[in-house]
């Protein structure tokens, strides 16, 4: 999967969890303080990136801030470097 | 309440059924004698022995909640929202302070859809598919929790599980949160929505549901010699009851008086009544005793009246040896609504306070010659009724009995 297919998923599953218009969904936005991220949204979005790429570490998005973040994330373990 | 307390009033109703979306509306189709069984049309029924249900077309909860909070909550939720959220707009601006405030709820299948999407779906039948929302959305408490989130009430908030009379004994509990002070208001009643392929396989294999498919509209008919089992149905219906103090502190309108509750219990069966009705006996002479009431001053008997060969012979010989043979006008109002299980005692409980409004009994529907084992005087059409306290009734599987009396006030 290239890089770009990566932050479409990413992004896609952030506006559909997030319920946010696509527009809002950019690369530094704050998951929590511009989306309006809790908890259970993070959970629903670990799930997700699992049900795509498989099992993830736990702790995979204990410190992502914003959607840029993610994409890194998810580019760094499906790169194998993780 | 006889129990010494504060007298606990009505003030504002709430509902979302298949009959309607407002208090109103609900008495309008009651006086219609229109029932709203339908054929399913949002899932195959194939198989099932049962193709049609009373069913809410429409839910648009942009009215309510944002689209991120109504996908956080199962329909049952959805319901309990709008319903409750009416309802404490019916009764206006509160006084009490939040932790004065309580919230019980009652449902019988809790977050259903939810749970039934869980099990079912994805490719692991073993163990189903559940996301992180599955244990908060299919949680029964869910309706109390989101209740309290959305309107800020930091009492206490719970959760009552009775079967079908969930509704009745959410309303009676939290009139006794008001009457021995633990909170000044309390909104509180009962949301179902639990029409889906499990549930209606399961009842059908119980022998409780009506398998007239030829004709759905004419297939709830409680006390008609031809009924043959009740018609499931959804919904959600909600009281804001509080102390008369609060009430008159801030000038509020006052639809009615909750003077009598009681609870009891078969202790006989699973699913069948006890004989006689026993149970349901000493439920109705307990809340006459709570309320202070004689028989003779009850000006009607909302009965639980679901349809079912067994419910309403036991019903009806309850009542008579609680009011004397044919003493008092019964009705039922599932002939229209259907039995929407843990949110019936709550809509009958609106509908009981809409009477005393109106002054009127809302007919029975489908009665067409009311069956000789139940020899009750049934309200077959709209009566007119002298403002005079009214009791409704529920009953739920595993034996629960719930009455609630309503007086003019």
């Amino acid at each position: 999967m290239s890089e770009d297919d990566i932050e479409t998923v990413v992004r896609e599953h952030c506006v559909r969890i997030l319920k946010v218009d696509p527009c809002r969904a950019t690369g530094d936005a704050l998951l929590r303080e511009d989306l309006e991220a809790d908890s259970l949204d993070l959970a629903e979005l670990h799930v997700a990136l699992e049900d795509r790429w498989g099992p993830l570490p736990r702790e995979t998005l204990a410190d992502v801030r914003t959607v840029g973040d993610v994409i890194a994330k998810a580019r760094l373990l499906l790169s194998g470097s993780v | 309440m006889r129990v010494p307390g504060f007298r606990v009033v009505v003030t504002g109703l709430g509902v979302r059924t298949p009959a309607g979306a407002h208090p109103k509306e609900v008495w309008n189709a009651l006086l219609a004698g229109r029932s709203t069984a339908r054929p399913i049309t949002s899932f195959d029924t194939e198989g099932l022995g049962a193709g049609f249900a009373c069913q809410i077309a429409s839910l648009d909860m942009g009215a309510y909640l944002t689209a991120k909070q109504a996908s956080r909550l199962d329909r049952m939720a959805q319901l309990a929202v709008c319903a409750a959220t009416d309802a404490l707009a019916d009764a206006g601006a509160l006084r009490a302070p939040p932790q004065r405030r309580a919230v019980v709820t009652g449902t019988c299948f809790g977050g259903r859809t939810t749970d039934e999407v869980v099990m079912l779906g994805g490719r692991h039948p073993e163990r189903g598919d559940p996301g992180p929302l599955s244990v908060p959305m299919a949680m029964h408490n869910s309706a109390a929790a989101a209740i309290s989130i959305h309107h800020r009430i930091q009492g206490p908030s719970l959760s009552v599980e009775t079967a079908c009379a969930s509704g009745s004994h959410a309303i009676g509990e939290a009139g006794r949160l008001v009457r021995d002070g633990y909170a000044d208001v309390a909104i509180a009643g009962g949301a179902e929505a639990c029409i889906t392929p499990t549930v209606l396989l399961g009842f059908r294999r119980c022998q409780v549901l009506s398998q007239r498919d030829d004709a759905p509209e004419r297939a709830s008919r409680p006390f008609d010699s031809d009924r043959d089992g009740f018609v499931l149905a959804e919904g959600a219906a909600f009281v804001v009851l509080e102390s008369l103090e609060h009430a008159m502190r801030r000038d509020a309108h006052v639809y009615a008086e909750l003077t009598g509750y009681a609870s009891a219990s078969d202790a006989h069966h699973l699913t069948a009544p006890s004989p006689q009705g026993e149970g349901a006996v000493r439920c109705m002479r307990a809340a006459l005793a709570d309320a202070g009431l004689a028989p003779e001053e009850i000006a009607h008997v909302n009965a639980h009246g679901t349809g079912t060969p067994l419910n309403d012979v036991a019903e009806a010989q309850a009542i008579n040896e609680v009011f004397g043979p044919a003493k008092v006008a019964v009705t039922s109002v599932k002939g229209v609504t259907g039995h929407a299980i843990a949110a019936a005692g709550a809509i009958e409980a609106v509908t009981a306070v809409l009477s005393l409004q109106e002054r009127a009994i809302p007919p029975t529907a489908n009665l067409d010659h009311v069956d000789p084992r139940c020899d009750v005087d049934v309200v077959g059409r709209v009566r007119p009724m002298t403002p005079r306290p009214v009791m409704s009734n529920s009953f739920g599987f595993g034996g629960h009995n719930a009455t609630l009396i309503f007086s003019p006030c």
